[in-house]
Formats: C-alpha cells, structure tokens, sequence
C-alpha cells in the first residue's frame, strides 16, 4: 500500500495553492495536505503534521522561503524543501539551493512540480537510508577495533599491484608500537621480533612469498618496555580475476597467555616427572621389594628387587604382575609354607579394608636349598588419587640367621653351665660320699665298744672309703686335663687305624665271647685332631659295646663313617643290651651315671666321650632301644 | 606281729649301712634293721612287708634308681602302707636344691646330712627330730 505523501504548503494566494492542489492531484500522486501562511503555523505544523515535503512561496506577508527553509534546518529535519515561486532571479534561486533547498519550481511551470516532488522526497529518503547504514559501519569499525584490542588480534593486508601495505589498530599493538606510530611494512614488523626468532621468521616470510603459499609463523615480539609477547601470525594470497596473486591478507593473534601457559604445563609435567622419576629411583634403590595394591588387591607399581624377586622364584608373572591380584601371585608361591600364606592373605585384606592399621610378619622359605627369611609389612595406602596398600618384603635373613646362632650359642651356654653345675654337684657328691662314711666309722670306732670283726669291719670300709677319694680325685685330675689339653699338637688320625690298636688291646675279651667288630671308613677314613682325645672315645665306645653286649646273641659291633657336605659323621652300633632313653635320655653323658648295677663301671665312660668329643668341636646324639642294641652318632664339622 | 619301730636303710654304699646299722643299734639296742643295697628290692619289701610304724633312711644318689625316682613309685603305694613309713633322706649331699627338695617332699619327714648320728638317731626315734 502506497502510503499518502504529507505535503505542508506555505502559501497565503488560495488561488496558488488550489492550482497546485490541482496540478498534484491530476499526477496521481496521493498526498495529504496543509496549507500554512505565517510563521507560528508553520512552527507548529512541522510538529504535528510532520510532513514529508515541504512546498514554499517565495514571498509571504510575514516571512520569506529563507526563514521557512532556516527554521526547518534548526528542527534537524531531512526532509526536501521545494521553492515554487512566480518570477525569481537566478542569482536567488541559487543562494536558496545553496542554503538547503532541493529544487525550485516556477508558478508557470507548474507541471514540473509533481516530478520535483517525486524525486526530491526519493533523494532524501534514500540518503536517510544511506546514513543510517553508514552509521551502522562506523559504529561496527568502532566495535572491531575495540575487539581487535580485548581479543588482542589483528590484521593486515599487501596490496601487491601498488605494494601498499595497512595494519589495523590490533595489528599495530601486536607488532609492538602505537597506532599510527610508524609507516606499516615487513621492514617495521620485522624490527621488533625477538632476535632468537628472527632468522627463522625471515626464512618463513620468504619462503612463503616465494612461492604464493600461505603460512603461518610463531614468534616473540619484543615491545617498547622490553616485555615479550609470543605472536602467531597466519596469512593467505588473494588471486585477481587472472589468477595471479593480488593480496596477501594476514591474521594476527596473541598467544602470549597461552603459550605461557603451555610452557608452565610443560615445566609441570617435566617436574611431576622428575619428581616421579626420581622416587622410581629411590624405590628402585630400596633393598626391600615394594608392591603397591589397589582397592582390590591388584599391583598398581612394583620396584626392581620384586622384579628380580619374581624372576628367582619362578613365579612367572609377565610384566612385572601389574594389574594382577597380588594375592593370587602369593598363592603360586608355593615354597612358602600354606599356613603363612594364610596369615599373610588375612592381613592384606584388612589392611585394604581398613580393619587393621598395619600387619607385620616374618616367614621363611627354601630358595636354592637354602632357608631365606623375610619380614612382610602391610601399611595402607590412602591418598587422594587411590587406597589401597604398600606391600614391603624386608630379607632378613642375614638377621635371622645370625639370632638363630646367637639361640644355639646361648642355648649351648646355657648348656654348659647346666654340665658344670651338675659336674660339680657329682664331684661333691662323689667326695663327700666317702668322707661321711670315713666321719661316721671314726666316730664309731671311738665311742663304741665293738667287737674285733666289727672292728675289721670298720677299718675295711674306711680303707674302702679313702681308696674311692683318691679314684674320685685321680678322674678329676683326667678330666680337668682333658679340658685343659686342647692346646697340644693335632695330627692326622687315620679311624682305622685307632680301631686296630683297640681290638689288639682287648684282645682277650673280644676273642673269649667271639665278639665281632667290623668297620667301614670307605667315605672319610681320617680326621685332624688330638689323636689321645679320638683313641680314648672310640675306647670308650667299643669297650662300652662289649660290656652291654647280650649274652644270648652274636654280638656285632659296626663303626661306619659317613662323608656329607661339610661334616664327618662317625656311627658306632651295636646289638647289645641297649638303655632306656625315655627314662634315662637326659643322664646318659652325666659323670657317676650308670644304669646297671649288675656290671661293674662306675661312670665315667660315656662322660669322658661327650667331654673329649665336645673339645674336639663335635656333637655326639644316641638312639637306643633296649634289648636291641645302641647307636652313637658322632658329628665333626671340616 | 611286732609293734617296734622297723628301720629301713636303702643306699647302694653297703659301708653307709653298716655304719648306719651300728649306730642306730648303739643308740637303740637291739632294733629290726633291713638294709638294701638295690632301692627296687627296698620298694618291694615296703610294700609286701610294712604292717607297723617303720623308719625309712633314703639316699639320693643310687645308680638304677635315685631317692626321688624310689618317691614316686612310693607314691603309688597304698594309704595303709604309707601311714606306717616316716621317710627321712639320709645324703651326703650338700646342694641346698636337694634339702628343698626333700623339705618339699609329702612323705618325707627331713633331711639329714651324712653321716648319720647318734643323737639324730634318738631323737628320731621319741619324734623330736627337727629338720
């Protein structure tokens, strides 16, 4: 729908203003129209007419066209200002244009008017338009540059043809001047890259305008105040109709914020690595093995003695068991005896749950035949990435091994103490026995009447008692010098050569009861030791042999040597009367201890061997069984 | 049946006894006195043969069988048996365990150091003997 132009009409002739009424109405034009002819109704029209053209008589009694074409300039108006007047000069047609006027019509040419109309209220509707949209640009440039500087970007722009070269504001700031401040050229930018960079930027710029190729460069501008900012700068090549290159447009971009905070990534995650890297070293280094669990008892980490760990008891776990049940792992080492296992799976799944703040153990097991010991420590492990536990196995067997020496050597102490108490106990015993007997048949003998065979009696028994002193004083003095002798010359004592010279010596018993004695020292027939210590134990043995033997059998007595890794064993058996060891398995080495009072002996013997095998560094043990025969095993160490 | 004192002497040094038996018929007169030699032949003769109050002499120090091993096989005897006995360890030992250990002894009565005296004797016998 053609909307009604609004036509304000200065005129005061109404016959003028009719025939244009007229001459408009007969073009077709729609209008509305006012007619005003003084100054306060022209005032007041503008206002609330609010025309869209305004058509003037030059002359009016009040006021002129120049006023009327004044005022509306003062209301800031765009509208057209038609002049239609009867006979007007050219010198004043022109100085109305001149102030503001579209056109003029003359009142004889009136059929004019209605194109002047036409075209005026166009022009000035489209210029309306025009500077409406050039204010939509200007106020938009405005807003690029202000988001050119927040968003610190930029560009620029080469014209090849006349080789003019344009920054934009950003663009400016980025290459590290003020706007404005120096003419815009490759030379300028250059100026202020950061030295370091500069070669390889050069090298980039030509590389790229050599061959028409779009690039993009990275590089440390550095600005007035020394400060560095890292710039990426992107450009392309436009092409002309012809193809050939017309432009080069460039994009630029701080980085600076981001670089920085890459580089600062960067510095972090060398020092997370360094840091992780060095506590690899430090775990590494630990003797213990070390296994980290998670929540559900899988290896998260291991360090290198689990590794090597693993591999010495074949327990074939690939890659190191990450990400394995540990506990399954443990369960494959089947060297380590099942009820520690026991113990051990128990105290991991408390750990991890939190019922038991630490769980420490220590167990052994066989690896290469020998006994190994390790001390097994639980602790949680609870930080803010993972729970779970720290596993350490601490080899302990060096400790171990050396607690378990110090038990025997207190054991052994304690053990001799034990033989001394009870040595001195016989030996008191065994001097005060006949002492007392000689104290009480004096005292008899001097306050009572007896008679001459009582008497005899008496004498006899105190000659008894003071023989029996001098026997227990003379096995002291032996047995104080077996213990004092260690220190004469050792020599190489061949066993069989001992058992010959014995069986020469008893002689005459061994060939009354056909006593047989067989020996075999195939394994280890020679030992360096004090050679009286050896002939007396094997003495004693053998001759202990044919004083138990049972009549009512063959006796045999077999001494047989045995070689093993780094000892002598020396085994003499017999078949003989054998003893008690249930009863008697404690006394059986005492001194004075005899277990049969039918056969002379007064218990020395066996005594004498513990003693001597004892000071030659060796271990006797006895199996018995009575009316079966006895066994001594004497052990040397080599 | 008697209803005198027996005394019973077990120790394997056969001249302990004799002096043993001398003294104890020097302070008593004529007394029945059994002495062995063997401790086992002494249990059995106890358990077969005491009816009346008797006196034990013990030794501690005897090869097959010691004082304290010949205590427990008397243990075993029966209440009739035991109520006769007044045990006393007659030894020459001088270790204060073996006076704690016969002091501690339920049937033994003391501990007497050898040798054995007249005046122990007595006082055994009208039982004033203090250990």
């Amino acid at each position: 729908m053609i909307q009604s132009l609004k036509i304000l009409h200065i005129e005061d002739v109404q016959s003028d203003a009719e025939l244009v009424e007229r001459t408009l109405k007969k073009s077709g034009i729609a209008f509305e129209k006012r007619i005003v002819d003084g100054k306060e109704e022209y005032i007041k029209a503008l206002e609330e007419f609010n025309p869209d053209v305004i058509l003037s008589d030059h002359s009016l009694p009040a006021f002129d066209s120049l006023d009327a074409l004044r005022i509306l300039k003062q209301t800031g108006r765009t509208i057209p200002f038609i002049l239609i007047t009867a006979t007007v000069s050219e010198e004043f047609a022109v100085s109305v244009m001149k102030e503001g006027a579209s056109d003029y019509v003359l009142k004889d040419r009136l059929q004019r008017l209605p194109n002047a109309v036409l075209n005026a209220v166009g022009k000035y509707r489209s210029d309306n338009e025009r500077q409406v949209y050039l204010d939509k640009i200007f106020a938009s440039e405005e807003l690029f540059t202000k988001a050119e500087l927040l968003a610190e970007f930029g560009t620029w722009r080469i014209d090849l043809a006349t080789d003019t070269t344009n920054w934009s504001a950003g663009t400016y700031k980025l290459f590290g001047y003020r706007q404005g401040e120096v003419e815009p050229s490759y030379e300028n930018f250059l100026k202020n890259v950061h030295p370091d960079d500069v070669v390889e930027v050069a090298r980039n710029f030509k590389n790229a305008f050599d061959n028409f190729q779009s690039t993009e460069v990275e590089c440390r501008i550095v600005n007035e105040d020394g400060s560095i900012r890292y710039l990426h700068t992107q450009f392309e090549f436009e092409l002309d109709e012809k193809g050939d290159p017309a432009h080069i447009i460039g994009f630029n971009q701080d980085v600076t914020r981001s670089k920085l905070a890459k580089i600062e990534i960067q510095k972090n995650i060398e020092e997370l690595k360094a840091a992780r890297d060095r506590q690899t070293i430090i775990l590494n280094a630990m003797p213990p093995n070390v296994v980290l669990l998670n929540e559900s008892g899988e290896i998260v980490a291991v360090n290198e003695s689990w590794r090597k760990f693993t591999l010495a008891n074949n327990l074939n776990v690939p890659g190191d068991g990450i990400g394995f049940s540990y506990l399954a792992i443990v369960e494959r080492a089947t060297s380590v005896d099942a009820s520690a296992v026991k113990r051990f799976e128990k105290g991991i799944r408390e750990v991890i749950a939190g019922t038991r703040n630490e769980f420490s153990m220590e167990y052994s097991y066989y690896s290469q035949n020998k006994e190994v010991w390790f001390q097994l420590i639980i602790v949680p492990l609870r930080d803010k990435a993972q729970k779970g536990a720290v596993v350490l196995h601490i080899d302990i067997t060096d400790r171990k091994i050396s607690e378990l020496e110090r038990d025997r050597m207190t054991a052994d102490l304690v053990q001799h103490n034990t033989d001394l108490e009870k040595f001195a106990y016989i030996i008191s015993h065994n001097l005060r026995a006949p002492v007392a007997n000689i104290i009480g048949a004096s005292s008899i003998l001097n306050n009572i009447e007896l008679s001459s065979a009582d008497k005899e009696k008496l004498n006899r028994g105190i000659n008894t008692s003071v023989m029996r002193l001098d026997e227990v004083i003379n096995d002291l003095n032996q047995i104080l010098q077996i213990k004092g002798g260690i220190d004469e010359i050792k020599e190489t004592v061949l066993f069989s050569e001992l058992v010959e010279h014995i069986k020469i010596s008893i002689r005459n018993l061994i060939d009354k009861d056909n006593i047989e004695i067989k020996y075999d020292f195939s394994e280890a027939n020679e030992l360096f030791a004090l050679k009286p210590y050896l002939y007396s134990i094997f003495f004693n043995l053998i001759s202990n042999s044919v004083k138990y033997r049972r009549q009512e059998v063959h006796s045999t007595i077999e001494i047989q040597s045995r070689l093993q890794k780094n000892k002598i064993e020396l085994v003499f058996s017999d078949n003989g009367m054998g003893i008690d060891l249930k009863k008697y398995g404690d006394q059986i080495f005492g001194l004075y201890k005899r277990f049969h009072s039918n056969i002379e002996g007064k218990g020395m013997g066996l005594f004498m061997v513990k003693t001597q095998v004892e000071m030659l560094g060796g271990k006797i043990s006895v199996k018995s069984e009575e009316n079966k025969g006895t066994e001594f095993k004497i052990e040397f160490k080599i | 049946m008697s209803t005198e004192l027996k005394y019973i002497i077990v120790d394997d040094d056969p001249f302990n006894n004799t002096i043993c038996r001398m003294i104890i018929e020097d302070a008593l007169g004529e007394v029945e006195i059994e002495e062995f030699t063997k401790p086992e032949e002494g249990l059995l003769f106890i358990q077969e043969n005491i009816k009346g109050p008797s006196i034990l002499f013990l030794d501690i120090n005897m090869p097959t069988l010691t004082g304290w091993e010949f205590l427990e096989q008397y243990e075993k005897f029966s209440e009739e048996v035991k109520m006769h006995v007044s045990i006393y360890i007659l030894s020459s030992s001088l270790d204060w365990r073996d006076k704690d250990k016969a002091n501690a002894n339920k049937y033994v009565k003391g501990f007497i150091s050898k040798p054995l005296e007249f005046e122990t004797v007595i006082s055994i016998a009208k039982g004033e003997f203090q250990a």
